[in-house]
């Protein structure tokens, strides 16, 4: 169930950002919630849960970019693991460490798309215009983790949230 | 066995990564249309696109005709005020004027087969990923939308319906790598294919399979040549930017820039799939010979200020619908 609360949460943001993206010149400069998502899962939930979610989020992204079946999913799970397997190795916490990593995550995550397009049709079809924006689509969703993070603390406080029992006294 | 345990959640991960890479690898090279999850996700999420856009575009238009005012007539007096609220009228009726001359190309567009059921739609979202070139407009299959039903603007060919939902439809755009459209050349006839590459604008299609033999030139228009009853005929497609023709080989082969803005889509119209071209072969030719036959805007066409409207489209016409009637 708290998975589906991330899920949600993820999707609502691409849903958002695709929308927002119609209305303004430089639509491949959006910030990538569902990275986002799946990144601040990574550093802090086991690994079978963010693999899920990642897995499920790269299924519906997948479906509103009409990509074919299993390219989306696979960069955002192995983004996912990549994340998680660094997170051992990463001394650090707090919005700008969570903004930095979403960054660098965005931009693993498109490098993956296109060497997986790379790797299956031998050609990518890559947008000039999108090269270009790896970089600031990167910076972007890092300037989004950054803000976002005391909310995402928030709600995933709320989602963990103890619940304490009182003994009852007859 | 207790290593297995230890190791458990990453191997379930590691297993995780692995199902969806074979599913990739067996599918790369094909997209295929929603199922029925696909179908409940658009129909949750599409309402949110259409009412985040909406709100971005009242917030536009609050920011245009009033907030922009009110900072105005804090900096003005009275004349000052009356003058920048006559400019801002002026913008309005200038974004008006521009939206009519729009919208006017599009209906001049339905007007040539009114008995085909065009649809006029909305962007609401466009691809999540840049590698994917496509958009979510606000018609679908109650609207009578079907998969891979045309879409095209005043400037041209935008692309085909790759899925579709109850009240909305994913839009394969026409320099989407997956994408391809016959089509003629304008000046010489010659027929060849146009295969998108998932760019944007300059350099975002290419011309396939076109003969070595056939002349085409930097400057050349492409327009759809209305087999396989999509595309009707006679779309401008693009403009030839550069040729190459190898030492060797059939084919030559040529880059071609969209006459469609595709960074720029707001309203589109839909041609339902499978109309039917009523006329024969030889009276289509008849009909391109007349003036009135050109294709709908000039390649380089940008819009119109003038006022002055381009030739009307040649032949596009329903089952069962009259032969056209060109005028001279």
């Amino acid at each position: 169930m708290k998975n589906l609360a991330w899920v949600l949460l993820g999707w609502t943001g691409v849903v958002f950002w695709s929308s927002v993206g119609t209305r303004i010149g430089w639509y491949h400069l959006m910030p990538d919630a569902a990275v986002m998502t799946v990144v601040f899962l990574a550093l802090r939930r086991e690994p079978l849960l963010v693999t899920l979610t990642a897995l499920t989020l790269g299924y519906l992204v997948g479906r509103a970019a009409v990509a074919p079946i299993g390219l989306h999913e696979t960069a955002l799970v192995g983004c996912a693991i990549g994340v998680y397997l660094a997170s051992g190795a990463l001394t650090g916490s707090g919005a700008w460490f969570f903004g930095i990593v979403c960054g660098g995550a965005t931009m693993a995550y498109h490098l993956a798309l296109y060497g997986l397009l790379w790797g299956a049709r031998g050609e990518p079809a890559f947008s000039g215009l999108a090269t270009a924006m790896l970089v600031p689509s990167g910076l972007v969703t890092a300037l989004l983790g950054v803000v976002s993070y005391p909310v995402l603390n928030a709600l995933d406080r709320r989602l963990t949230a103890d619940r304490h029992e009182a003994l009852s006294w007859r | 066995m207790t290593v297995l345990n230890r190791y458990r959640d990453p191997l379930v991960a590691l297993l995780l990564l692995l199902v969806p890479l074979v599913f990739y690898i067996s599918n790369a090279k094909r997209t295929r249309d929603h199922n029925w999850f696909d179908r409940g996700v658009v129909t949750v999420s599409a309402p949110v696109q259409w009412l985040t856009v909406s709100l971005l575009d009242s917030i536009t238009r609050a920011w245009t005709h009033y907030v922009y005012l009110v900072d105005v007539r804090e900096a003005n007096d009275e004349l000052a005020k009356e003058n920048a609220g006559l400019k801002a009228e002026l913008v309005r009726r200038e974004e008006e004027r521009l939206e009519n001359e729009r919208l006017r190309l599009l209906l001049r567009l339905r007007e040539h087969a009114p008995a085909v059921n065009m649809l006029t739609a909305r962007v609401v979202a466009t691809s999540p990923t840049p590698l994917f070139r496509s958009v979510r407009i606000d018609v679908g299959s109650t609207s009578g939308v079907t998969l891979g039903a045309a879409v095209v603007t005043y400037q041209g060919v935008v692309g085909r319906v790759a899925a579709v939902t109850s009240n909305y439809a994913d839009v394969m755009l026409l320099v989407d790598a997956n994408s391809s459209v016959d089509v003629l050349v304008q000046r010489s006839r010659a027929r060849a294919r146009v295969r998108g590459r998932g760019s944007d604008a300059d350099l975002g299609i290419v011309v396939e399979y076109l003969g070595r033999t056939e002349e085409v030139e930097p400057g050349d228009v492409l327009i759809s040549s209305g087999t396989g009853t999509i595309f009707p005929k006679g779309l401008p497609v693009g403009t030839v930017t550069v040729v190459e023709r190898g030492a060797f080989g059939l084919y030559q082969r040529a880059t071609i820039e969209p006459t469609v803005d595709f960074r720029r889509l707001e309203e589109v119209l839909v041609i339902p799939a499978r109309w039917q071209l009523e006329s024969s072969y030889e009276e289509l030719q008849a009909a391109e010979s007349e003036p009135a036959s050109a294709p709908l805007v000039p390649p380089s066409a940008v819009l119109p200020t003038t006022g002055e409207l381009p030739p009307p489209l040649p032949a596009l016409l329903p089952a069962g619908a009259p032969a056209p009637q060109v005028t001279p």
